[in-house]
């Protein structure tokens, strides 16, 4: 016998009152379709407890794949024995072989909820204990700081032997907080923003505005791959490319050039909410960080906000540079988005961008420039697209 | 043909070859070409990165295609004495492949100490003694898998463990031998640095890889473009970069069946030659399942393998590449004589009736020789 099922703890989802039902029903959801790579693997509730079944699949592989699934506080290793002292024995014995082969101090938790059962908890705790270290001599008691807690539970339906907790990335479900469109330009920031709305339940759509010929494939296919990284902590990631460059020249004709951005920015929130509202979406995201450059002062949100009446999220705003650039790291996009490609916000960049501009000046001089016109064109043309985690098959794959 | 060379070099799989060809026909283009040409090649080129790196339990990042073994092992050993001021230290085992062996004598003879580990007459290395040849200043381990000579394990995954405690020190394994044959977890194991190579697993020559943790452990030999990583610049060969990740899938994935078939037939062999009269077979613990290393007491090997070679059966004197050496520096290494060393080595596809054609060519060539007197 081997541990060959995993216990979810769920994080936050105990505080939610009627809406449990559906939060726990989608984390099951949401893990299944992180675990369907391994199609032996099956889940199972069962008193407000989510399991894992391995049935052979590599346990280490699947407990790394479950830290990338966001609304778990924690997860153990777990087996389930008859209600039976000798059984508990020998499971609490395999558990501490499998999970402290070159011994170390071990901790008896047992908690009886089927008093039924004759053997009290502290009488179960001490002769669990003892059958432990009969068993590993390399193996002592450490009650206050030990390298494995087993956790022993005794149930109506069973004795769970658990050992070995490791920590999830907490947070809510992805799709238990409805959906929100996140501007993703292939920088640093927009991604990490991506994950923290994930973090707090959001099913993702993104926008990027692409700029050809000034903007290349490969800037869009970085695009798609960030998209592809983020929806491996979700379930896929539908991301719209809007036609930016006519807007673009348009705008770089008509406007001075310090106010161009704050224009740009203006359009790029237009076009971002008209196709929100087409996808029924009510909110907007932005990795923007207050400060971090001249269109993210406050004068500047201010005078690009203006647009729009949808909510505009930025998960990043008071976070450092550092921090975010640490975050995209451990998220594992970092190394994508420094690729150097030119991105739409980087074309016709003037030199001395206003760090305060004026709302009304900027949208005096935008007045000119036939808005909807552009708008509607772009959106038109969007081109959507559903990424998920699994990179597509291509003629390429079959060379391997 | 029977072929008991595996360990120079193996066939290379017609499914590689075959991938190879289409990939160099329709993806030539410079992956770094910003055009679509370009990025189709390096679409192509990625993705045997991402291939090879899955395989080893590695980050795509942390793979760096070269142009085999030696350059790998050159990259691992010179790039990081290049990357180290003041005084460096190194500690090698005294029966390296030459390419990591010649590499620490030339560093040696520019002024980097060298500690060189001998193995015990089984061949064996532990943990204690690479431990206590660490000094302050030790920024490198280098040690192989898999000897290519004697087939002997060298414990790498205890070694890595080790070195967790010495952050400053990098460990190098050369893998060639390893790879498909003797599992290792790039991941898991502790390693920094490891070398494979494309033609000893069914791949093709002026092929291999350098997995590299931290780009920063490294200063490159060759400068030009910045390809992979700035660590190996010259034009990426995406074609070769896929014949090797299927090369090396193709491997790894029979490997998991194939080892106990090769261990089989290796002991099997081994049986057979403590049998044959002069003749010693080296049996250490620790062994990889593919390869038998065995000296002919009172012979020349190499008119033997000549007569075994007339009879369509292809074994070879110890290393190719150290061939045009006397004697075996590797078994000399541990304290043995290794003038009348002989190596066979197997590969997954070898069958049981591959090695009875050996026993007889074996009998035969033992009749031929001693009968023309030609005994020295």
């Amino acid at each position: 016998m081997k541990a060959d099922s995993l216990l979810i703890r769920y994080a936050e989802l105990s505080v939610k009152g009627k809406n449990r039902k559906k939060f726990e029903s989608r984390l099951e959801k949401n893990v299944r379709k992180k675990l369907a790579v391994w199609p032996e693997v099956t889940t199972s509730r069962s008193f407000g407890r989510l399991y894992v079944h391995l049935n052979g699949a590599p346990r280490l592989e699947v407990e790394s794949a479950l830290q990338d699934v966001f609304g778990i506080a924690s997860f153990s290793p777990v087996m389930r024995t008859e209600l039976d002292e000798e059984a508990v024995f020998s499971a609490a014995d395999l558990m501490t072989k499998e999970m402290l082969p070159g011994g170390g101090t071990i901790k008896v938790s047992v908690r009886r909820i089927e008093k039924q059962f004759p053997v009290g908890s502290q009488e179960m705790n001490q002769r669990i204990g003892s059958a432990v270290l009969r068993n590993n001599p390399s193996c002592t008691v450490d009650v206050h700081q030990p390298d494995l807690e087993l956790k022993v539970e005794i149930r109506t339906d069973g004795i769970y032997v658990s050992g070995g907790q490791k920590p999830g990335l907490g947070g809510l479900p992805v799709g238990t907080s409805g959906r929100g469109m996140l501007l993703l330009s292939g920088g640093i920031d927009s991604p990490v923003a991506g994950y923290y709305a994930m973090k707090r339940g959001l099913t993702l759509d993104a926008v990027h505005f692409h700029s050809p010929p000034y903007t290349n494939d490969r800037a869009l296919q970085k695009v798609k791959d960030l998209a592809r990284r983020l929806a491996a902590y979700g379930v896929g990631v539908r991301l719209h490319i809007v036609p930016f460059t006519a807007c673009q020249l348009a705008i770089h004709q008509q406007v001075p050039d310090n106010c161009e951005i704050t224009v740009m920015r203006r359009f790029m929130l237009r076009m971002a909410e008209a196709i929100a509202a087409q996808q029924d979406i009510k909110a907007l995201l932005t990795g923007e960080s207050l400060g971090q450059v001249a269109s993210q002062t406050i004068d500047s949100m201010y005078a690009i906000n203006q647009v729009t009446t949808m909510p505009l999220l930025r998960p990043l705003i008071t976070m450092d540079k550092m921090e975010v650039i640490a975050q995209a790291e451990r998220i594992g996009t970092y190394a994508t988005s420094i690729l150097p490609f030119e991105d739409c916000c980087t074309l016709f960049l003037a030199s001395d961008v206003k760090t305060r501009p004026n709302a009304e000046k900027v949208a005096y001089y935008e007045s000119f420039l036939p808005i909807q016109e552009l708008v509607d064109e772009a959106v038109e043309n969007a081109e959507t697209m559903y990424i998920q985690a699994e990179q597509p098959a291509d003629e390429a794959d079959d060379l391997l | 043909m029977i072929y008991l060379d595996n360990s120079a070099s193996t066939r290379p799989d017609p499914a590689v070859l075959a991938s190879y060809q289409a990939a160099a026909d329709a993806y030539f283009a410079n992956p770094a070409s910003l055009h679509p040409e370009g990025t189709r090649a390096e679409n192509l080129l990625e993705k045997a990165r991402k291939q090879v790196a899955a395989q080893l339990r590695a980050e795509p990042f942390e793979v760096i295609f070269t142009s085999g073994a030696t350059e790998a092992n050159n990259t691992a050993i010179q790039g990081t004495a290049k990357n180290k001021t003041g005084r460096v230290h190194m500690v090698v085992t005294t029966v390296e492949h030459p390419s990591v062996h010649e590499t620490c004598l030339h560093l040696e003879s520019q002024g980097v100490d060298i500690t060189w580990l001998h193995p015990d007459q089984d061949g064996r290395i532990t943990v204690p003694q690479v431990e206590s040849a660490l000094k302050d200043h030790t920024c490198l381990v280098s040690m192989m898998h898999v000897n290519n000579e004697t087939g002997v394990v060298f414990p790498i995954e205890e070694v890595g463990g080790m070195l967790q405690h010495y952050p400053n020190v990098a460990f190098h394994v050369d893998h060639v031998q390893g790879a498909g044959r003797v599992p290792l977890d790039f991941s898991e194991a502790g390693v920094d640095l490891l070398t494979i190579s494309g033609h000893k697993i069914h791949g093709l020559k002026g092929t291999g890889a350098l997995l590299v943790r931290k780009a920063s452990l490294l200063k490159p030999l060759l400068h030009g473009g910045g390809q992979e990583a700035g660590l190996r610049s010259g034009t990426a060969d995406a074609a070769g970069a896929v014949s090797l990740a299927k090369a090396l899938r193709l491997t790894m994935e029979a490997a998991g069946d194939k080892q106990q078939h090769m261990r089989r037939l290796s002991l099997d062999i081994q049986q057979f030659l403590l049998e044959r009269p002069d003749v010693f077979v080296l049996q250490p613990g620790e062994s990889a399942p593919h390869i038998t290393a065995a000296a002919l007491t009172t012979r020349n090997p190499e008119p033997f393998i000549q007569a075994m070679a007339e009879q369509d059966v292809i074994i070879s004197t110890t290393s190719a590449c150290s061939s045009k050496a006397a004697g075996s520096r590797v078994w000399k290494g541990m304290g043995l004589d290794g003038s009348g060393a002989v190596r066979i080595s197997l590969t997954s596809s070898t069958t049981e009736e591959d090695v009875e054609g050996f026993k007889q060519a074996w009998l035969q060539a033992e009749e031929k020789i001693i009968k023309a007197g030609a005994a020295l």
